[in-house]
């Protein structure tokens, strides 16, 4: 097996396509971390304060913080991710949030938005018991650049409640998964 | 490549994938796992899952491999305030590899069941998604909604 040294590889002047593998190729394989780029863009934002929930209100949670945001397609001061150009395709979304101090039976929900008022996915929890609850939603969607996406969670108590302002209780996440 | 593609290998695609769902109410037995009829299709890769007779999900030849699933069930009562417990399980091959459920007093009318699972699977392995609501009176359902992903399920392909 020969062994290619380069540091680029583009297509010919005037194309845009690049195919790796042709008649021959069953796999291409890739060294462990060297795929760079796929299933971009990609992001995680969380909650980092307490946000009080009002009573019966669909509310944006406000995710202002981020452990990665590959492309910058995430306002941590809009909380909407926005499909860049060029970036069309299927994306996975999944969000999960910790609301504190329930009662018996009060609900909560987590829901995904996409271009502010279609509503794609909503989960419906009831407590079954006094204390947290943790809830989530998630959805594919196939989406189009420019097309945003935001997170929200909606209570029905009686009373404000508070949001639990972690990384590991109230998040969002989202990837391309391809075109 | 700012502005170009480049076409990957299979093995390197997020393919197989789909994401489905139920487009309206299925009436189910209570505190009964049922198959949870997936009617719609958002999109579904390599028609790979079955939308209208057996609402599974099926490895094409040469796509066996490590595969996330996730399922969602809305379960309600028609009777109002009657539901005691919603579940929902992800089937590999006829049998349940793990749900997750709620229990919620039997003083409210719906409630929303979320599980998701990897698995490994080869050429031919079938995923199907049930749903239990177990209820105190009236008729137990998964709520579908034909604009929306209420009760929904997707999959796809992890690469490597």
């Amino acid at each position: 097996m020969s062994k290619l040294e380069t540091n680029t590889i583009d297509t010919v002047s005037g194309t845009t396509n690049l195919v790796v593998g042709s008649t021959n190729s069953s796999t291409v394989t890739f060294e462990s971390g060297a795929a760079t780029g796929h299933m971009y863009p990609s992001f995680f934002a969380y909650l980092n304060t307490t946000q009080s929930i009002s009573d019966s209100t669909d509310t944006t949670l406000q995710m202002a913080a981020e452990l990665w945001d590959t492309d910058s397609a995430f306002d941590t001061s809009t909380y909407k991710f926005t499909v860049p150009s060029g970036k069309a395709g299927k994306y996975w979304f999944y969000v999960a949030v910790q609301l504190q101090n329930l009662t018996d039976l009060d609900e909560a929900r987590a829901m995904i938005y996409k271009n502010t008022s279609t509503r794609l996915s909503a989960s419906r929890y009831f407590q079954g018991q006094n204390g947290t609850i943790n809830y989530q939603a998630g959805v594919a969607a196939n989406l189009s650049a420019g097309d945003t996406i935001e997170f929200k969670t909606r209570q029905v108590s009686g009373g404000a409640k508070n949001a639990e302002g972690t990384s590991d209780v109230t998040y969002c996440l989202g990837y391309r998964l391809g075109a | 490549m700012a502005n170009g593609s480049i076409t990957l290998n299979s093995s390197m695609k997020n393919t197989p994938g789909f994401a489905v769902r139920l487009t309206s109410d299925q009436t189910v037995s209570s505190d009964t796992p049922t198959k949870i009829q997936l009617n719609s299709e958002a999109y579904d890769t390599d028609n790979a899952f079955d939308n209208s007779t057996n609402y599974r999900f099926t490895v094409p030849s040469g796509a066996a491999g490590k595969y996330y699933f996730y399922a969602q069930m809305y379960g309600s009562s028609d009777a109002g305030d009657d539901v005691v417990e919603t579940s929902v399980y992800i089937y590999k091959n006829g049998t349940s590899q793990g749900f997750a459920g709620t229990s919620i007093n039997d003083k409210m009318s719906y409630n929303v069941s979320v599980k998701s699972l990897t698995l490994d699977l080869s050429v031919g392995d079938y995923i199907e998604f049930y749903g239990k609501v177990t209820i105190s009176a009236g008729t137990p359902l998964f709520k579908g909604q034909s604009t929306r992903f209420d009760t929904h399920a997707l999959g796809y392909k992890l690469t490597g």
